[in-house]
């Protein structure tokens, strides 16, 4: 899961980044507005993590340009709490809506919810030909048996999960799984995907050769 | 209930509106009787003068005067009816044809007036004077030439009287004077003089005597008395009174007896004395006048109380309308709370004092909602400012315990801690900064200090920040000393030459100038930065007000400094000013008031300052 964070507060930028990383996100930052709606237009991104007071331009232009060309989810991110900001915030196109200072636990579990729903997947354990992957402790366990997974393995079990039945391009794991920063040599989807297979049996990802992978329900 | 302006009102309307009719009532209730009394008192006069110029002596031929045989009844009735109708020309002539058929004494001659006790012209006299009584009821013309009117009529009886002098014992005092000193008439009971004192028979023509005979017609009743007593004539209806006293000494300036007007139970007489001690009276039941008097009066009262009922309730409703809009003031007033502060009182309609009251109330409401809602603002704005740095403390704690983390980390995590927490710290320190210049609790220092030494300090302390982007600072002091705090007029200095710096290109030059004005003194302080859009230029001084929320907030700032700058400035007593182009610059100026040069109550020059500035600041803003 790929998720773009804008915050002008290099601090504040920092430790979002930082506890998304630990979640298992490839995490993207962005420090003024111009940064942003340009990476938000460049990639597909499963959430974007946006504050309102930014250098150039300011979150409630952002999310409007950004509203014309995609529905990504966006996850409002501001020290403003009063109703008609929130109101504001939500009517603009905003999926959710944080306020300052907030607690990292809600930010995680309310990014996992938007993942969720944009998906089309409301329930947070989502069940896959015999694999139970569930999305709130991030764990994956197959027969009543817990499955150790890496947060990579991770993440790439929930994409194709919940994708299901739908074809997971090569491309789209790369854009997801990875982040900006991820050197190269760890950005080996195959390498993910046979170690998953080892994990949760080998007919769980059916390989589509030139296109990219699927999940059968 | 009674302490409302409604009430007050209503109870002073009341007191003035009885006062105003009660004294209306009062000249009313005075006035009706006299004037019902003096009707009736002259209309008794009247019926007098009839009667006795109907009077002769008894035996003389009845219905006529010796000498004419006209038939004075019905001469009488002419007069009399003329009279009471106020024809005056009519009147004259039933006068004249009475005159003729029944001369009276006298000529017209003036000169006898002088002496109106000589015998001879006595009876003349009172004829002419009768005559012009009666012409003074009927009109206000004849009234006023005494003289004029009587002239046909005299004229014809001296004629009369000169045909016929001597003619008869019963002549009644009409002889000329030279006829009457010649052969004086025995019988002439007018005249003064020996028969004075003697009681003298006399009658009425019969038919003046009859028509006082039917009470339903004429209600009137006469009696006729000599003063020495004895009754001579009485009418058929006449009531047996005690005949009045009249002292014969009782005269009028004129010269003819007082009348005597008097009441005798339901009776209102009076009673004339003339000449040779004849006395007449004349009077007439006055009972339905009386119940018609009491009529008005009651008619009178009613309107009185009418109309007060009408002012009273008229009263009542235009209290209520004058009410009304105050009511509707003070409930819109209590409507208007922190929670609802955008309602008005509705000043539509005309154009009243009170709407003026709501106007200005309005306008009041205006200030206190603008005022609320700044404060709103800022209460957010503070709180905003403070959010950031809370979550950066909060989410890097939260992070470092999420789970073991190596020390290096854990140092960063903290570092970064601090370095909210200072952030936080020069907020709140600014927020109380401001609060307390708003309050008023600031305690300013004011002494005399050498500002040049000051503006040299600040620059000095700022230097380092500027050599780091290779910024030159010139400083352009003249010596200036101005009165205030040093401490907080080095902020400002440090603030503006931060700002310059901050917000300048990589080698700008800053310019920081001092100059002493005869009134006070101007610092100056200019940079070659990115400048201020006009736009922003008028908001600058606002708090939290920021041209890019990057610039400011990179640098640590919160947006309150150029605020704290004004507020400082102000406290001084001096003003601060910007004008600014963008990509060229920005100048902020700052004007203090001199040591010593601020002369007590100089208001007009203060005034004349301020204008000049808020002139300077409208012309940077648009520039």
């Amino acid at each position: 899961m790929r998720i773009l964070v804008i915050e002008d507060d290099p601090d504040l930028l920092f430790v979002v980044a930082c506890t998304l990383r630990e979640e298992g996100y490839a995490v993207d930052t962005a420090e003024d507005g111009d940064e942003g709606l340009f990476k938000a237009t460049s990639w597909d991104y499963d959430a974007i993590v946006l504050d309102i007071m930014l250098p150039k331009i300011d979150g409630w232009t952002l999310l409007e340009r950004l509203r014309r060309m995609k529905a990504v989810p966006v996850l409002m991110l501001t020290a403003k709490d009063r109703v008609s900001d929130r109101v504001r915030g939500l009517d603009g196109g905003a999926d959710d809506y944080l306020v300052k200072p907030f607690e990292l636990t809600e930010l995680r579990a309310r990014l996992r919810a938007l993942i969720r729903r944009a998906a089309g997947k409301s329930h947070p354990v989502i069940e896959v030909k015999g694999v139970v992957i569930d999305t709130r402790s991030r764990s994956v366990s197959r027969e009543g048996s817990d499955v150790e997974l890496t947060a990579r393995e991770y993440a790439l079990v929930e994409l194709l999960a919940l994708h299901a039945g739908r074809l997971v391009t090569r491309t789209m794991i790369y854009e997801h799984l990875f982040g900006e920063d991820d050197d190269s040599l760890s950005n080996l989807v195959e390498v993910h995907v046979s170690n998953v297979r080892k994990k949760l049996g080998r007919d769980f990802i059916t390989t589509r050769r030139g296109h990219g992978y699927l999940v059968r329900n | 209930m009674f302490r409302s302006i409604r009430w007050t009102m209503q109870l002073w309307h009341a007191a003035i509106l009885a006062l105003v009719l009660v004294a209306f009532g009062s000249v009313m209730f005075y006035y009706l009787p006299i004037m019902e009394y003096r009707r009736i008192d002259d209309e008794l006069t009247r019926v007098a003068f009839r009667v006795r110029a109907g009077l002769r002596p008894a035996g003389a031929p009845n219905g006529a005067r010796p000498g004419s045989g006209g038939p004075v009844g019905t001469d009488f009735q002419n007069l009399a009816s003329a009279l009471n109708s106020n024809n005056l020309a009519d009147a004259q002539k039933a006068f004249a044809q009475l005159q003729k058929d029944f001369p009276p004494p006298g000529s017209g001659r003036r000169s006898g007036r002088r002496d109106r006790f000589a015998a001879r012209d006595g009876a003349k006299t009172d004829s002419a004077d009768d005559k012009k009584i009666a012409a003074r009821e009927t009109d206000g013309e004849a009234r006023r030439e005494p003289g004029a009117q009587p002239n046909p009529a005299d004229s014809a009886q001296s004629n009369v009287a000169a045909k016929t002098p001597g003619n008869a014992p019963a002549n009644a005092g009409g002889t000329p004077t030279a006829t009457a000193e010649a052969n004086p008439a025995p019988a002439d009971f007018f005249r003064d003089g020996p028969g004075r004192n003697r009681p003298m028979r006399l009658d009425l023509p019969e038919d003046l005597k009859a028509s006082f005979d039917d009470e339903t017609e004429n209600p009137y009743y006469y009696i006729v008395w000599h003063a020495d007593g004895g009754t001579i004539l009485k009418s058929k209806f006449a009531p047996d009174h005690t005949l009045p006293e009249i002292p014969v000494a009782r005269r009028e300036p004129s010269g003819r007896p007082d009348p005597i007007f008097r009441q005798k139970g339901e009776y209102r007489e009076v009673a004339r004395q003339w000449f040779g001690g004849t006395n007449v009276l004349v009077g007439r039941s006055i009972a339905s006048d009386i119940a018609g008097l009491h009529e008005k009066e009651l008619m009178v009262a009613a309107v009185g109380i009418a109309v007060l009922a009408a002012g009273l309730l008229g009263g009542q409703l235009f209290s209520r309308r004058v009410i009304r809009p105050i009511e509707a003031i003070s409930t819109t007033a209590a409507e208007i709370s922190l929670s609802n502060l955008s309602r008005r009182i509705d000043v539509t309609g005309t154009e009243t004092e009170l709407t003026g009251l709501a106007r200005t109330l309005n306008q009041m409401f205006d200030r206190i909602e603008s005022a609320f809602s700044q404060q709103v603002r800022f209460t957010a704005d503070a709180s905003h400012e403070l959010r950031t740095p809370v979550a950066v403390i909060l989410s890097h704690a939260e992070l470092a315990l999420d789970k073991q983390r190596p020390a290096e980390e854990l140092r960063e995590t903290i570092e970064t801690c601090r370095r909210s927490a200072l952030r936080m710290r020069s907020l709140i320190e600014s927020l109380l900064t401001l609060a307390r210049f708003d309050s008023g609790e600031f305690t300013l220092e004011s002494r005399a200090f050498d500002l040049s030494r000051t503006v040299g300090d600040c620059v000095a302390l700022v230097r380092p920040l500027a050599d780091k982007r290779r910024i030159a600072i010139q400083a352009d002091l003249s010596p200036a000393t101005a009165t205030g705090d040093p401490d907080r007029i080095a902020q400002v200095i440090t603030n503006l030459l931060t700002n310059a710096i901050r917000y300048n290109h990589d080698q700008g030059k800053v310019t920081v100038s001092l100059q002493s004005l005869p009134a006070e003194v101007l610092l100056s302080v200019c940079d070659t930065g990115i400048g201020i859009p006009p736009e922003h230029l008028a908001h600058i001084f606002e708090r939290f007000y920021r041209v890019d929320n990057a610039r400011s907030r990179k640098d640590g700032g919160v947006g309150l400094g150029l605020a704290i700058c004004k507020s400082i400035v102000t406290a001084h007593g001096g003003q601060i000013s910007v004008s600014s182009h963008v990509d060229r610059g920005t100048k902020f100026e700052v004007r203090l008031p001199k040591a010593g040069s601020r002369l007590p109550g100089s208001e007009d020059v203060r005034h004349e300052q301020e204008e000049r500035r808020t002139n300077t600041l409208t012309a940077g803003a648009v520039s």
